[in-house]
């Protein structure tokens, strides 16, 4: 009894040590050998582009989004302070807690347009810098007793109007004066509503 | 003449898609007035719909370029060949450290084994099932400092691509079909925010008129960019829809509304 529990036990413990030591082991064979296919041999450079990648996973990333995304940008050419920008774009978007995955459709749109990887990169950050403006606005919105129903959807709508030419303090100024439909923001309006007006007593 | 400079400046950057809804608006009045504007205008599209016409993106590069690129391409066999040693290593690798854990455990398990064995002689040996809950009590600390350091998976995130919206509130998914009027295209596929930008795209049919090709998508509500593959390999914006935007690479996007009542 007493072996087959010490056995039970050993099994477990096995298990236990064994899966994320092959996990991690897994995971740095395959992002240095992914490095070097796509022609990143340097072993400094394939360390930074693997510690970004692990940043990028305890910040939040999944495993099952990041592996094939670093393959596109890979085979894309994308050199290593490239790589390194990239993944640094998604690890602030994630702590922001703000809709990461904009940039891997931005990036992919990049690659599918065969756009030059320092263009590709620009597009990334530039995402990055209309999301923040897109948080500010809605956190204004919020201060002015808007309600957001779905923060990361609202982020994305905000951008879009970003990116068409809307300032950010136009669209605060805007909402505020007309309200959210009034002031035709429509794709804004499933996500952000208006506030509820107080009875004076 | 003031505003026809102001329609120059706009006609410059509709060219380009990057006009707001309004400007487009204000333009088009001033394109039925003015005829030097409107002529301006369809010299212009001709200019751009000449040089998309164009054969030259078509034309087959010269075979010793061709052959210079496709040896300067990594060789997909070594490439494999690399990715497997890789994870023979690591499933060594991970072999080789569970052996270790497990000499560790039975050294160490052993020992209290014989230690919690030397105990219950002492008292009686009979009394060995009370011991037990010790015993586990101690088994539980290596395996949970093991545990500890794994970091905490986070909450599912959707599929790359998909639209934010689908994140994990649940929505309503609305059918949008989309039209694409193109008579000298073979194939046409549409890509976008929605399908991550898949270069292969989600084909269109013929819709029975010759040259109209469609596609139903099934949609989150919200914002998303898109463009129209032809032929598997030309990109262009959708010249029918309202909203077009620049794409940061140089080119146009179409942005598709998606309201959560019915679809735009």
């Amino acid at each position: 009894m007493r072996v087959a529990s010490l056995f039970l036990r050993s099994f477990i413990a096995l298990a236990v040590l064994a899966v994320p030591a092959a996990s991690a082991a897994a995971q740095q064979t395959s992002i240095d050998a992914l490095c070097r296919i796509h022609g990143i041999g340097q072993e400094s450079d394939i360390g930074r582009i693997r510690a970004a990648y692990a940043e990028a996973l305890d910040a939040g990333v999944t495993e099952g989004e990041l592996y094939p995304f670093l393959q596109d940008i890979l085979s894309h050419k994308l050199d290593c302070p490239q790589m390194v920008r990239v993944l640094s774009v998604m690890i602030r978007l994630r702590q922001e807690n703000l809709p990461y995955f904009v940039v891997f459709s931005k990036v992919r749109e990049g690659v599918a347009k065969g756009a030059p990887p320092a263009l590709i990169v620009d597009a990334a950050e530039s995402k990055l810098k209309t999301l923040l403006k897109s948080r500010d606005v809605l956190k204004s919105l919020e201060g002015l007793g808007y309600r957001v129903r779905d923060f990361q959807n609202a982020a994305v709508i905000v951008s879009s109007y970003i990116e068409k030419g809307y300032a950010p303090k136009e669209v605060v100024l805007q909402v505020r004066k007309k309200g959210v439909s009034g002031a035709g923001f429509v794709a804004l309006a499933g996500v952000v509503e208006k506030p509820v007006k107080r009875k004076e007593r | 003449m003031k505003k026809c400079d102001r329609s120059e400046d706009l006609l410059a950057r509709f060219v380009h898609g990057e006009v707001l809804l309004q400007e487009k608006e204000e333009l088009e009045r001033h394109l039925t007035d003015c005829a030097s504007c409107k002529a301006l205008y369809w010299g212009i599209t001709e200019v751009d719909r000449t040089l998309r016409e164009m054969p030259g993106k078509l034309v087959d590069p010269p075979p010793h370029l061709r052959a210079k690129i496709l040896l300067s391409l990594p060789d997909p066999a070594a490439s494999r060949r690399a990715s497997v040693w890789g994870r023979w290593a690591a499933v060594g690798g991970a072999f080789a450290c569970a052996l270790l854990a497990l000499i560790l455990l039975l050294r160490f398990g052993g020992h209290r084994e014989s230690r919690v064995a030397s105990l219950s002689s002492h008292q009686s040996a009979g009394r060995a099932a009370p011991v037990q809950p010790k015993e586990d009590g101690n088994s539980a600390g290596p395996i949970a400092t093991a545990v500890r350091p794994v970091p905490a998976k986070p909450l599912p995130a959707p599929a790359p691509g998909a639209p934010v919206a689908s994140a994990p509130r649940v929505q309503v998914v609305r059918e949008v079909r989309i039209y694409f009027y193109c008579p000298p295209a073979r194939s046409v596929a549409v890509t976008g925010d929605f399908n991550g930008w898949d270069p292969d795209g989600v084909p269109l049919k013929a819709a029975g008129k010759p040259g109209l090709w469609e596609a139903t998508l099934q949609l989150n509500p919200g914002a998303y960019s898109y463009n129209f593959i032809v032929d598997g390999n030309v990109l262009v914006p959708d010249p029918d829809s309202a909203n077009q935007m620049p794409d940061g690479y140089g080119g146009t996007n179409s942005i598709l509304l998606v309201k959560n009542g019915n679809s735009v």
